[in-house]
């Protein structure tokens, strides 16, 4: 065998660094039990199914105070889930935008993409979030001003729009494809996004509007913006690798500009983008998180913020927080990275 | 090695940013806040000089010089920290700073120990370390941290906060590293083995004197990717309470007569993390440019 | 007198292949040997297991009368150097540094003497002015001297070349081929794997042929090339002359 293939195991340093680990370990536990022995509270996983008796404010499913505290965690997930997936999706479309504008010779566009990216990229995510949340959507209408025309509905809390029946329909378009989906019995995952989608729907269409909180608002705005700003990066750095000769050998095949990007040098460019375009959207799961300093109600602030001060279960409530996003994580690793395509 | 210039979008950009900061601002005494918060003007002249010799040593290539600046710096912040600074930009600056050195060692170790470690244990250790933080956002760490982690060391400790910050964010940019450092790692062409074990030299000096130059040069402007994360991310130390930009933003705008200034006030805010950011960037660029001349006629 | 390396009965074989089978030969102090043979043959992974980049799995090969085996892998290839076929140069340092790296953590030396040493054997190889530039800035013969440069630093006692100049063009092979030619006449004991059948007509002492890991012929010059009465041998020859006089 050559040399740097060969795998011995070294027994002796095995056993010393595995003592080592043992050893900072369990001085950092025994330490967190001398220090911990002075608080009152006991840890207890029963407090997970006593009522939650608090309210939050902006929910998908029905809720209430009087329900237990894990639906209360589960709606918080939900909010999660759902604020992820909505900046996902309007993500990638604003990113696919402005990485192919800043590649695209035809218009002279290249400058404005580029400095978007540039803007987006380099300032820091929580100050984004203050200059929407405080700077622009505070201009929207105080109490006494609200600005009603039948069809939108504006004040500093919320944004509300006329949708009719639009929910119910939707719902039950969603409700069609999940099942069609199903009885195809292929593409599980998209089965069962469609009829998740067709029950929050479903949820909505008791009311004729649609009311957003400015928190969700300026949370997707934010989040949009700078994720798409990465995306856009990602893009843009994909479509440049392709390599020239691919170029040419597709001109010289007679294919025009627009045949020659859609069927040569897109496929090629997303195979080297798709392992980067996940961990963005893993990380967008987990810049959701940061709704927690505007007090948006998601899984990070009712998990370690309200629930940790009703409770005072600090221990169970911080590890449960960490356990869900680690989960999450290397779940959507699991799903999306199974298959190691060459490219 | 002193061939490289200033690229001039990048002093045009600079340039227009701060001329935009100077009309944004309210008044200078604000700005000057923003930047310095409420402590010394002295400290930052200091930090300049220091860098001087930084740059210099970097220039020699004296790289015990350059640990032996790194260390003056750090010590210089230790015996700095008292209640009024640093505050302002500083605040994220120096923490930027003091990670530098503890994100890259941390890297390098992680991804030695992770990918080419024959150690199982150590293997399993930093697997477990690296996936576990990588999957939590940093807010969450940071509850973690304050609420958990703070009982796990000896209460007489008396940590400075600034230390825990310190850790804290080292320990989440160099696990971010060494996933860069990993990349690097794997892009070696297994010659460099060949040639350097043919030369006589132990498994050992190959990794400390070929691979790792190699990997640290190669992975440059990554890395500053990194280390520029970790700065937009120091503006999280509100949570700690301490008084970075964003929080004396918040703190500036809560006076009632401030109210409708919010759009300029963090619009201001945002261009100073961008200038840095920037600088920053530049900076990554002309170290790989300067570094890795190597990279100059591609066969 | 004395051989300076002997091969006993080697046998070796990578991930299940086996690659090389009771190979025995013996190499003589201040001699220049020349392997030969088709691609695939097994000549690289023998020189490789001279200096223990492949650890063999029975036989014996001694240096200077020990068993390689018993001598510390770093004493070993201190005196055994080595010049790769895709020259292995580190890219991130410069030929100087290249060249002085071994000197300095193998050898231990002060930088001015590791620098000294360098400077005279990048004068031999004729790279003396590009103390100071990159690998990649060098053409493909001037990087392989560099390495033959890099190799000689450490003043081994057997230089073991393999195919220097199959990935180089024939002018860039002739600069390298000058180099070996000029190391050879000093004396240095080489052990050289090549195609180039005039070089070895014109250095070689000895010529071992080498065939799906079989020694075939051993032996001088004319006994191997010219006057064999082994057919293969002859072909293999006609063909590499074939390949070259093709125009003629």
């Amino acid at each position: 065998m050559h040399i740097y293939q060969r795998q011995k195991i070294h027994w002796f340093y095995e056993l010393l660094s595995l003592a080592f680990i043992v050893l900072i370990i369990s001085w950092l536990y025994f330490n967190w039990k001398i220090n911990a022995s002075g608080y009152q509270v006991s840890n207890t996983w029963t407090f997970l199914s006593s009522s939650a008796n608090f309210f939050i404010s902006d929910h998908w499913l029905p809720f209430s105070p009087k329900d237990p505290t894990w639906y209360a965690i589960l709606i918080a997930s939900v909010n999660t889930f759902i604020l992820g997936m909505s900046v996902m999706m309007s993500a990638t479309v604003f990113g696919f935008l402005f990485g192919i504008l800043s590649t695209y010779p035809k218009y002279k566009l290249q400058w404005f993409a580029s400095s978007y990216v540039d803007v987006f990229r380099n300032t820091p995510l929580v100050g984004q979030l203050f200059f929407w949340y405080f700077g622009v959507f505070y201009l929207m209408p105080q109490t006494e001003h609200i600005y009603y025309d039948g069809f939108v509905k504006v004040s500093i809390q919320s944004l509300s729009i006329y949708t009719g029946n639009l929910f119910f329909i939707l719902s039950v378009f969603y409700l069609i494809v999940g099942v069609y989906f199903l009885c195809l019995k292929r593409a599980f995952g998209i089965s069962l996004s469609c009829l998740l989608m067709s029950f929050i729907y479903f949820n909505f269409s008791h009311s004729h509007y649609f009311t957003m909180s400015v928190e969700w608002l300026a949370l997707y705005t934010t989040l949009t913006f700078y994720t798409a700003s990465y995306i856009a990066e990602i893009v843009k750095a994909s479509l440049l690798s392709v390599p020239n000769a691919i170029d040419d050998a597709a001109i010289a095949l007679g294919l025009n500009d627009r045949d020659k990007f859609k069927l040569v040098i897109y496929p090629i460019a997303l195979k080297s983008m798709r392992p980067m375009l996940i961990n963005q959207y893993i990380t967008i799961m987990k810049n959701t998180s940061i709704g927690m300093l505007i007090g948006y109600p998601e899984l990070m602030n009712v998990l370690t913020g309200t629930i940790i001060n009703s409770t005072g279960q600090t221990l169970i409530c911080v590890s449960l927080m960490m356990c869900i996003y680690l989960s999450v994580c290397l779940f959507c690793q699991f799903l999306f990275m199974r298959k190691h395509e060459p490219i | 090695m002193n061939q490289y210039k200033l690229n001039s979008t990048f002093i045009i950009k600079v340039v227009i940013a701060v001329i935009a900061l100077f009309i944004i601002a309210p008044d200078f005494v604000v700005l000057r806040r923003f930047v310095f918060g409420f402590g010394q003007f002295i400290t930052p002249s200091i930090f300049v000089l220091f860098f001087a010799i930084l740059q210099y040593t970097l220039l020699k290539n004296n790289k015990f010089m350059a640990l032996l600046v790194w260390m003056l710096i750090f010590a210089f912040i230790l015996l700095n920290i008292k209640d009024g600074w640093p505050t302002g930009l500083m605040v994220n600056v120096v923490l930027t700073l003091m990670c530098l050195p503890m994100t890259f060692i941390l890297a390098l170790l992680f991804a030695v120990l992770r990918f080419q470690s024959t150690l199982l244990v150590l293997k399993i250790f930093a697997t477990v370390i690296i996936e576990s933080v990588r999957g939590v956002p940093l807010i969450g760490l940071m509850i973690f941290i304050l609420s958990v982690g703070a009982d796990m060391v000896p209460a007489y400790w008396m940590m400075p906060k600034i230390i825990t910050l310190w850790m804290i964010y080292s320990l989440f940019a160099g696990v971010y590293l060494a996933e860069v450092f990993r990349g690097g790692f794997q892009s070696i062409p297994k010659a460099y083995f060949d040639g350097a074990y043919a030369l006589g030299m132990s498994p050992l000096k190959t990794y400390v004197y070929v691979l790792v130059p190699k990997v640290v040069i190669d992975t440059i402007p990554a890395a500053f990717n990194v280390y520029i994360g970790l700065f937009k991310e120091t503006s999280l130390v509100l949570l700690f309470g301490y008084f970075d930009l964003m929080n004396i933003a918040l703190n500036y705008l809560d006076f009632p007569e401030h109210y409708d200034e919010s759009i300029k006030i963090y619009m201001m805010v945002l261009i100073l993390f961008w200038i840095v950011a920037t600088i920053m960037h530049e900076y990554g660029h002309y170290l790989f440019k300067t570094f890795s001349k190597y990279e100059a006629k591609k066969t | 007198m004395k051989p300076l390396l002997t091969i006993d009965q080697l046998s070796l074989s990578l991930s299940g292949k086996e690659i090389l089978k009771d190979v025995s030969c013996q190499f003589q102090t201040g001699s220049c040997s020349v392997l030969i043979g088709p691609s695939g043959s097994g000549k690289s992974s023998l020189l490789k297991t001279l200096n223990l980049l492949n650890e063999y799995d029975a036989g014996l090969v001694c240096f200077n009368g020990k068993d390689i085996k018993t001598i510390s892998k770093t004493e070993l290839r201190k005196k055994i150097g080595m010049v790769f076929q895709q020259y292995n140069l580190f890219d991130h340092l410069s030929v100087m540094d290249n060249c002085t790296l071994a000197l300095k953590r193998v050898l231990n030396l002060k930088k001015r003497d590791a620098h000294e040493i360098a400077q005279t054997y990048l004068t031999k190889v004729k790279m003396n002015d590009y103390g100071n530039a990159f690998p990649r800035q060098l053409s493909g013969g001037q990087q392989q001297r560099v390495a033959i440069a890099r190799a000689m630093c450490l003043q081994p006692e057997v230089l073991l070349l393999d195919e220097p100049t199959a990935a180089l063009d024939p002018e860039m092979s002739f600069e390298v081929l000058e180099t070996i030619k000029s190391l050879a006449e000093e004396g240095v004991t080489m052990i050289y794997v090549t195609h180039e059948i005039n070089l070895a007509r014109h250095l070689a002492d000895q010529v071992i042929f080498i065939e799906e890991g079989r020694v075939v012929a051993q032996g001088d010059v004319k006994e191997v090339l010219d006057t064999t009465k082994n057919n293969r041998i002859k072909k293999f020859i006609e063909q590499i002359e074939h390949r070259l006089y093709g125009s003629e």
